[in-house]
């Protein structure tokens, strides 16, 4: 699957005193198997951007392809484009709202058009894939934790069986074990299942460990697309957008100015890592 | 979604934004029994020429009061239809089988649409020129004499504002709840009446939930703040000056006219 936006612009109330272009001029093609990352200051259109993606949202210039055909086209079966490109919004818990678990997660397959049997099956898949044991299938959704409902509501997008995934923001209020649970099944979705996964995040540390591809998302417009070592080089530029780059960068920086000649464009724990053994294997070396 | 005019406070500076809100209320109020009381031609001149000169100095746009009326054009027509075929007074203009139109029920009629279109402009130019807040305000002390027979006035004035605080959060909730449902394949058209009934479980469950708990989070942070109701200083008391008492006098004029102009005809 390819998603490509052309030339996008978004305008929030058109016509009216209060009117906002949220989304200028975009371009952006997305691939099966990529695992993209949004990051952005509040206010910087992530949000608005990533509606386009499933046609919740319709451009108020541009267009939205999928495979090459626009999703705005009145043949176009945009119902089934929706199941196809699964959203996870912010806090997707507040969606909840059958009366057991397993009912709430077979709402997705069957508004797909699937028969009761299959999209129970389906369920029990994405149940399983976010870590929900078959003895909670009956309880009601609102008797969970607030990690494990967040959980239930991701394996309510992902029993659609989607080609691609977007979350926006997917680990806003979890703790750190339940936000690396929630990245390692996305990691394990986009490699072993070859789904493109969207992710829009304040964490730099994350965005630095798992995208492969990093959008920097300035005043409506793409201001960097690049893997994220490259994007985290502009670390000026980054700060000047109210971002900034991983701690771990900050503080290689702190070693070098002590007089540690370590390189300072390192984005993660485990190239530090490797970098310091390497520096520190060095003075020993000297040192004989 | 956000053509809903009542309640949407609309910020710009002018006479009437400035008013006191108690003023505003009555006014609201005397305009009402002056829509009811009005029976002629002239009494509607008089009125049409006030709402239009409030309008043009509340410096409100025209299309926001207008965008109001969609509402209530199903309620319009049909109420204009029913005076115009029941009313029997006047030469008949139209006779067919059991239909009879005559001259006083087209007059009627239109009285009637004119009526109802003066009433939701007149009460909009209130919400759209009163921040919500301060029509409580208002509320609270004009209302304030019912406390004498034990009515809660400030705990009913403080339950309004509140409802009126959360209309637009509510309305954003929905729309974020409609985009989640849609984005899992939910559809909203398709189907019977039934069908389409239970096509909005999915949206209604969420947002009692959300709304219940967010009343619970509210009513914390007001007990954590010492909220107890009852008697309360205010921060900035509602004073009248020279506008308020001018505008007064204007609406005396106003009532005292429409008077006049019923008991000439």
């Amino acid at each position: 699957m390819v998603l490509e936006l052309k030339n996008i612009q978004y305008k929030y109330n058109v016509g009216m005193s209060s009117e906002i272009e949220a989304i200028k001029d975009v371009n952006l093609v997305i691939k099966s198997g990529e695992f993209v990352g949004i990051i952005g200051h509040t206010g910087s259109g992530k949000s608005t951007l990533i509606q386009h993606f499933n046609g919740l949202l319709k451009p108020t210039g541009g267009e939205v392809l999928c495979d090459g055909e626009d999703i705005f086209d009145k043949k176009y079966d945009i119902r089934r484009h929706r199941c196809n490109v699964g959203m996870v919004f912010q806090y997707p818990e507040h969606q909840l709202f059958e009366s057991s678990i397993i009912e709430d997660v077979c709402f997705g397959p069957l508004n797909k058009g699937l028969s009761k049997d299959d999209a129970y099956k389906a369920a029990k898949k994405a149940l399983s894939l976010v870590g929900i044991t078959e003895d909670l299938y009956e309880k009601s959704p609102f008797e969970l934790s607030g990690g494990q409902k967040r959980r239930v509501a991701i394996a309510g997008v992902l029993a659609m069986d989607p080609e691609m995934l977007i979350l926006d923001e997917p680990t806003a209020g979890l703790d750190p074990v339940g936000r690396d649970a929630i990245y390692k099944l996305l990691t394990e979705l986009c490699t072993e299942k070859g789904i493109a996964v969207v992710v829009v995040s304040h964490s730099m540390e994350d965005m630095a460990k798992y995208a492969k591809r990093l959008i920097v998302m300035y005043r409506g417009t793409v201001l960097f697309d690049d893997v994220p070592n490259e994007v985290f080089k502009h670390r000026d530029e980054l700060e000047k957008c109210g971002l900034t780059v991983p701690k771990i960068s900050y503080i290689m920086d702190k070693i070098m100015q002590a007089g540690v000649p370590v390189r300072t464009d390192i984005i993660n724990m485990e190239d530090a890592k490797e970098e310091l053994i390497r520096v520190l294997a060095g003075f020993k070396n000297d040192g004989k | 979604m956000s053509n809903i005019t009542i309640g949407q406070y609309y910020n710009v500076n002018s006479i009437i934004h400035k008013l006191d809100p108690r003023v505003k209320l009555f006014a609201t109020l005397i305009f009402i029994v002056a829509l009811f009381v009005a029976n002629n031609s002239v009494s509607y001149a008089i009125i049409t020429f006030s709402l239009v000169a409030v309008i043009i100095a509340s410096k409100v746009p025209f299309i926001r009061l207008i965008k109001g009326m969609k509402q209530i054009l199903i309620i319009l027509i049909i109420s204009s239809l029913c005076n115009m075929f029941f009313v029997k007074s006047g030469n008949t203009l139209v006779h067919f089988g059991a239909v009879n139109i005559t001259s006083g029920g087209v007059i009627k009629a239109a009285y009637i649409g004119l009526r109802l279109i003066y009433l939701v402009i007149g009460t909009s130019v209130m919400t759209l020129t009163t921040k919500p807040s301060d029509m409580a305000d208002g509320l609270e002390k004009s209302l304030g004499f019912l406390n004498v027979i034990k009515i809660p006035v400030h705990e009913i004035a403080m339950m309004m504002s509140l409802a009126l605080r959360f209309i637009p959060t509510l309305m954003e909730e929905t729309d974020k709840i409609i985009k989640a449902q849609t984005a899992r394949g939910a559809d909203f058209e398709s189907g019977g009446l039934i069908r389409k009934v239970k096509n909005y479980i999915p949206i209604l469950v969420p947002l009692f939930v959300s709304s219940i708990e967010r009343a619970l989070e509210l009513a914390t942070a007001m007990e954590a703040r010492c909220y107890r109701g009852g008697v309360r200083t205010k921060f900035r008391p509602l004073k009248y000056n020279k506008t308020d008492i001018i505008a007064y006098g204007v609406q005396i004029l106003f009532l005292a006219g429409i008077i006049c102009a019923n008991l000439l005809s």
